[in-house]
């Protein structure tokens, strides 16, 4: 990523680089955009400007709803007049859209990325930022003249900039799914001159008072560069919702507190780990935190007031470790890693860690570990497309579910509130809600013996344009945010009205720069309503404000 | 006139030798591919057969030793590794050694080798699971 020559502060993508690099920031919206972005968002000047949207051109923003998302159709209240070079645009652009309701084309997979283990099975490519193989990348040296796997960006297939968000995905469960142009997200028919794509009327009426309500829904509150020159992966916060951890590809954790409005780092975790940390989580009591490293390592630190020392590393696992999770109870932990396994440890009296049992489950690299809020049931998500729950039996732990929907790598999940849905996120852009049913259900739906059984209620599809790398539940609201390879952060809530089994979500804020690449994790304190914290592979993390907009 | 039924009738003669030769290649090559193809399964089969053989032999001899070498030792934490190697052990000797076609091989498979993980890792023995160009202790 920053190996490559810095054009602009965001990537080009798609129709963008058919007419040069897009600027950033306010002031460069000319050429380039107009008539460019499918996304009405996109292309309204206020998300351009969300990192400081004190400033927001407010008249600029209230004409953009007249204008369906599209900078081509062009009248009195168009805030763009003619800006167009005749050099670099390439003129009206015919856009061909597939039918509404089709499925989308499948969320390309499998191109090199750091995200994926170098050793993944992964697809040539031949694109302009990528390595070519993840064999080669393993010759590559970062900037520190150590092998780097991180620095090895994917080379995402342009085309998918263009793949147009709007339309519902095919959602084997979509029974819940809400339109996206029910809900503020742009959508277009197919023009027989080209020159303009007019959104349906009653999409775009819809559109209207929503997008003026969700304007405000999410404010920057503070951005500071958490892991400057590298990536930052994961954020957690402790249980009192004080401290802030955050991990990045610089092999560091960093401890953030609040002082006044500012956020500022209490402590950096520096000794402890050979190579990127990935993943870190707190443990209930808030006394211990728990890192995961692509070293293969864990390593569980002890909080002394405001300094860490690091206890126990936890070895055990063949290669990079994924995901670590604490259990509610504090005395088990979970592990998973790219050797496929999930591992459960057990915490004693005397700090001492012992692993209770090896998951062989999944078929391929596991992403993500999480526990149930209240019972001992562990969820994992991995690169073989499912989800996979397990618990104790006789000693010894075991896979009693499999969540088969997803068409591409799950790479988080959140349960919500309850414990009774799980949101799982994906590659395939889509996220996806799970409902436990307890055999005996009142619903009729099978359960296999005394497990309960889990069934996809509702298919968030259509919303992301990228894959989505992680999802956050609030435990306070319910409200559900997710973080996307789009640079945007998206919340959603859950229709009050709607049927519990068939329950469908709006999207209530929608930042389509929240960060200025993929933005990797989203985190709700779980103190504070409404405060979200982001981090993203520019290597900053940000503070948000959430506040549901009114009629929603 | 005549020359030309004469032709006709030799003609014949030669389709029907065709088609006999053809018959009878087929029968014997697919005789032959078949044969062959046992062969090639069963070389396969034990290669195969092997490997598995080994790495639970391994599994096996490692469990056994280390119930020798635990036996005697009674504190709370040796409980904890006696109970995982009687469970290594109980796994191992249900595995199915005689029957290919057991539907779950694979999946006990991967059951006794989260099991020997878990062991090594209470035992605190690292067990070398790269796979080199020259091997490893561990390279099934």
């Amino acid at each position: 990523m920053r190996e490559r020559p810095e054009v602009s502060s965001r990537e080009c993508r798609g129709v963008e680089d058919q007419a040069g690099p897009r600027g950033s920031g306010t002031r460069d919206l000319g050429t380039v955009v107009l008539g460019c972005d499918l996304w009405p968002e996109r292309s309204l000047p206020y998300t351009d400007s969300c990192s400081s949207p004190v400033s927001r051109p407010q008249g600029r923003y209230d004409a953009a709803p007249f204008c369906h998302g599209l900078r081509s159709c062009q009248g009195p209240s168009d805030p763009w007049p003619q800006t167009r070079n005749a050099r670099t645009d390439p003129g009206p652009i015919h856009f061909r859209l597939p039918p509404p309701l089709s499925p989308p084309p499948p969320a390309p997979r499998s191109f090199p990325c750091a995200r994926h283990s170098p050793e993944a099975p992964q697809a040539p490519c031949a694109g302009p930022h990528g390595t070519g193989s993840s064999r080669l990348s393993r010759g590559a040296f970062g900037r520190r003249g150590e092998v780097d796997y991180n620095s090895q960006r994917a080379a995402r297939p342009q085309q998918k900039a263009l793949q147009f968000p709007g339309r519902p995905g095919p959602s084997g469960g979509s029974c819940g799914t809400r339109r996206p142009w029910e809900a503020g997200v742009g959508v277009a028919g197919d023009c027989p001159d080209g020159l303009a794509i007019c959104a349906p009327v009653s999409a775009h009426l819809l559109r209207t008072p929503l997008r003026i309500a969700m304007k405000d829904s999410l404010v920057l509150l503070a951005r500071v560069p958490a892991h400057p020159d590298s990536r930052c992966w994961f954020l957690a916060w402790n249980p009192a919702g004080t401290l802030l951890a955050s991990c990045g590809g610089d092999r560091r954790v960093r401890i953030w507190g609040r002082e006044g409005d500012s956020w500022i780092c209490k402590s950096v975790l520096s000794e402890g780990h050979q190579r990127t940390v990935r993943k870190v989580a707190w443990s209930p009591c808030g006394n211990y935190l728990a890192s995961a490293s692509f070293d293969a390592t864990t390593c569980i630190w002890k909080k002394n007031q405001d300094d860490f020392e690091c206890v126990t590393t936890l070895e055990g696992h063949e290669n990079e470790v994924k995901s670590v999770a604490w259990a509610p109870s504090g005395n088990l932990l979970a592990t998973c890693s790219r050797d496929k396994s999930v591992w459960v440890w057990e915490v004693d009296e005397e700090d001492e860690y012992e692993c209770v049992s090896v998951l062989n489950s999944h078929t391929q690299d596991v992403k993500h570990v999480v526990w149930h809020p209240s019972q001992e049931l562990l969820a994992s998500a991995s690169y073989d497309d499912t989800v996979k729950l397990y618990r104790e039996e006789e000693d010894d732990w075991v896979c009693y579910a499999t969540l088969e929907g997803h068409e591409s790598t799950v790479w988080s999940l959140a349960f919500d509130p309850s414990g009774q849905r799980l949101a799982s996120c994906s590659d395939d852009r889509t996220v996806r809600i799970w409902r436990q049913y307890l055999p005996d259900n009142e619903q009729g739906v099978a359960c296999s013996g005394s497990d309960p059984s889990w069934k996809c209620i509702c298919t968030l599809s259509g919303f992301h344009s990228r894959t989505i790398y992680d999802v956050a539940w609030c435990q306070l609201t319910g409200a559900l945010a997710t973080a996307c390879g789009d640079d945007a952060i998206r919340v959603f809530e859950e229709d009050p009205s709607s049927d519990p089994q068939q329950p469908t979500f709006s999207l209530t804020a929608h930042l389509p720069q929240a960060h200025s690449q993929d933005v990797n994790c989203v985190a709700w304190n779980p103190k504070e309503q409404g405060l979200l914290a982001s981090c993203s592979d520019d290597g900053e993390v940000a503070f948000w404000k959430y506040q549901r907009p009114e009629g929603i | 006139f005549k020359g030309r039924t004469e032709r006709d009738r030799e003609s014949q003669a030669g389709l029907r030798l065709c088609h006999r030769f053809h018959g009878e290649g087929y029968r014997e090559g697919y005789e032959q591919g078949s044969s062959l193809g046992v062969i090639e399964g069963r070389h396969y089969g034990t290669l195969h057969g092997a490997r598995i053989g080994s790495e639970i032999g391994c599994y096996q001899g490692f469990a056994f030793a280390w119930r020798c070498l635990l036996h005697g030792c009674a504190t709370e934490r040796d409980s904890k590794k006696m109970k995982a190697l009687e469970s290594l052990i109980g796994m191992l000797q249900k595995f199915p050694y005689d029957d290919p076609t057991y539907d779950r091989l694979h999946e006990d498979l991967d059951r006794i080798r989260g099991k020997f993980k878990q062991l090594c890792s209470l035992l605190n023995v690292q067990p070398d699971f790269n796979i080199r160009a020259e091997g490893s202790g561990l390279s099934f």
